[in-house]
């Protein structure tokens, strides 16, 4: 629990560095060039069950409709990690002007950090995390939604030298808004 | 526009197609190993039996120290015979091929030894050339104890005696939740029988086994204990007598005399004996519950100090790797006094308030219990493998799957290594 605190903590705390040292401001629409800071949320949702995601991304505009940038969250999917992908994200304007829509690409690996009250699951790892998807940009604010993979799996240690081994594919539709900053 | 149909049942097909794809994907393997029977018919089994030259100790199990000698219990195999009269230059004398040898204890020339459920009795007068002189047949209960885990085939008795335990790898792949307390335990012959056994405190002309000894011997009594009795044995002659056995719980793991008392460590309690009044049938003075787990025993003063570990063969459902120190100043009234968090505990000895605890795959610990109601860490050695410890007079014996290691602690901060034997290796005689 207390390292969960700990990553969501450092998360605001790249906010707050962000938006205080960053040279350009955000140029989500407006030409080449440019950085472009987005603090977002999603809303995974699945079979089996429904969870969020907070991630922060930092990236570069670098042509009028290509962005490319590197990100970051925390997903609270408590069974029994949580993950923590750290991603490449692409985007790729449709359109031209101050609102258009998008088609966007986050890959990367996920990070599992073992849930707090969990101490049955002695060793843990993360996997491979992509997530298609297309959206719609304005000034300000981004909507998206998407297909998120998460993988992740863990081990369990049993008496009579039993281990249990756990391997998840995590597959939700994802639903998301972003803030441009 | 008019909108075609051909869209909407294109959009209906990719809606459902994404909405099936939003399971979460679940693979569980479960990996675990079973044990199959290795037989020996009733000729072979009497006819293995014998003295032969030193061989490299492959699986250390128990061990007894008797006078200037160590006996070290090569699992389901026999009794390596090794010349301790110098600790810093110990070498093997010889070996006794017993089958299903596990236990061990020692008292004046004789060597009591199991061999699967049978008692043999063997005259050492001469260390290099045991004799076997008694075998008393079936009087100990092995359809427990033995089984160092699941059983992957009942064992057939038509195909002889159970002499060793074959380790078969087992592995079920679930897509989605195994039905994880199902059909993949063997056949249900579960069994600590390794994180079990041999002797205990040191009583007049008898040796000084380990925490985790089966077998105990005061007096004219050797005592021994099973899965769930304690045997009562009368050794006053060289010809063994039973005399007594009756249940005491289940999952019994350790049994320590000390003065004219048992003290039985089971799965999930520790048993108080009285072997004063009556040593030919020790009667019982009180029970001590505590968590379910391994649970080695040691006593000095009006303190026992009891470990308590996960794991293995140990269904600690609780997760406790811990030390317990108990005040027994009143035996029919047990209190624990202190509780110390450990890493995997296995066997502990103490000499004097000094506390040596195995702590299997972390270690050695060191600990000044010279106040039990505030016992300290001293030392902690982290690169050695440890099962079970005896400090006697000043050398202290580390036994471990990797060998034996003995020490010199008069100086328990500053330990100083005298030996190792290792396992896989025969140490001979030196040449002086």
């Amino acid at each position: 629990m207390k390292l969960r605190k700990s990553i969501l903590l450092t998360l605001l705390a790249g906010v707050v560095v962000l938006t205080g040292t960053a040279a350009t401001p955000a140029a989500a629409n407006s030409g080449a060039g440019g950085f472009v800071r987005q603090l977002g949320v999603d809303w995974l949702a699945g079979n089996d069950g429904n969870t969020l995601r907070l991630n922060l991304t930092l990236g570069y505009q670098y042509t009028e409709r290509f962005s490319a940038g590197i990100g970051t969250g925390y997903t609270f999917y408590n069974d029994p990690v949580d993950l923590i992908p750290v991603y490449l994200d692409l985007v790729y304007l449709l359109g031209q002007g101050s609102t258009a829509p998008f088609l966007q690409l986050k890959s990367g690996y996920s990070y599992s950090v073992m849930r707090g009250d969990d101490n049955s699951s002695v060793r843990h790892r993360g996997g491979l995390f992509m997530q298609p998807g297309v959206g719609f940009r304005t000034n300000n604010l981004s909507i998206t939604t998407g297909f998120s993979f998460d993988h992740a799996s863990w081990d369990q240690d049993e008496f009579f030298g039993r281990v249990v081994r756990e391997k998840v594919s995590f597959r939700r539709i994802q639903l998301g808004v972003g803030f441009h900053f | 526009m008019k909108k075609t149909p051909i869209k909407y049942i294109i959009g209906f097909f990719a809606v459902a197609l994404l909405m099936s794809a939003c399971d979460d994907q679940r693979t569980q393997t479960i990996t675990w190993t079973e044990y199959e029977p290795v037989y020996m018919s009733h000729q072979e089994f009497i006819a293995a039996v014998g003295v032969s030259e030193p061989r490299d100790m492959v699986e250390p199990g128990k061990i007894y120290l008797y006078g200037d000698h160590l006996f070290v219990n090569e699992m389901n195999k026999g009794v390596h015979i090794i010349n301790n009269s110098n600790p810093s230059a110990p070498y093997f004398s010889g070996f006794v091929t017993i089958p299903g040898n596990r236990d061990i204890a020692v008292r004046g020339d004789l060597l009591y030894a199991d061999s699967a459920g049978d008692l043999l009795v063997f005259d050492i007068s001469d260390f290099d050339r045991p004799k076997l002189i008694s075998r008393i047949e079936d009087v100990f209960n092995l359809s427990q104890h033995n089984l160092p885990g699941p059983a992957y085939r009942i064992p057939d008795p038509s195909r002889g005696i159970v002499v060793d335990w074959k380790p078969v790898e087992m592995e079920e792949v679930c897509h989605g939740d195994c039905n994880r307390y199902g059909n993949h335990w063997g056949w249900g012959f579960m069994t600590f029988g390794r994180a079990s056994s041999d002797a205990a405190g040191n009583t007049g002309s008898s040796g000084t086994g380990g925490s985790m000894a089966r077998f105990a011997i005061t007096g004219d009594q050797l005592y021994a204990v099973d899965w769930s009795n304690l045997v009562t044995f009368d050794i006053s002659a060289p010809e063994p007598v039973k005399q007594d056995q009756q249940g005491v719980g289940w999952m019994i793991e350790t049994i320590f005399p000390y003065n004219e008392y048992l003290f039985i460590g089971s799965a999930n309690a520790m048993y108080i004996y009285d072997i004063h009044t009556n040593p030919a049938s020790p009667k019982r003075v009180s029970v001590f519950g505590h968590a379910t787990a391994c649970d080695p025993v040691v006593v000095e003063g009006d303190y026992a100090y009891v470990t308590l570990r996960d794991g293995e063969h140990c269904p600690n459902v609780t997760g406790n790797n811990q030390l317990e120190v108990i005040d027994v100043s009143d035996l029919f009234n047990p209190k624990r006094i202190g509780i110390y968090k450990m890493l995997h505990p296995h066997g502990l000895g103490i000499d004097n308030g000094d506390l040596f605890i195995s702590e299997g795959d972390y270690g050695l610990k060191v600990m000044d219990a010279s106040d039990p109601y505030n016992v300290k860490e001293v030392r902690h050695i982290q690169d050695i493998r440890t099962f079970d410890v005896i400090p006697n007079d000043g050398v202290l014996i580390v036994t471990g799957p990797t060998g034996i290691i003995q020490y010199d602690y008069s100086d328990v901060k500053n330990l100083r290594e005298l030996s190792i034997i290792m396992a896989g290796k025969t140490m001979n005689k030196p040449n002086l």
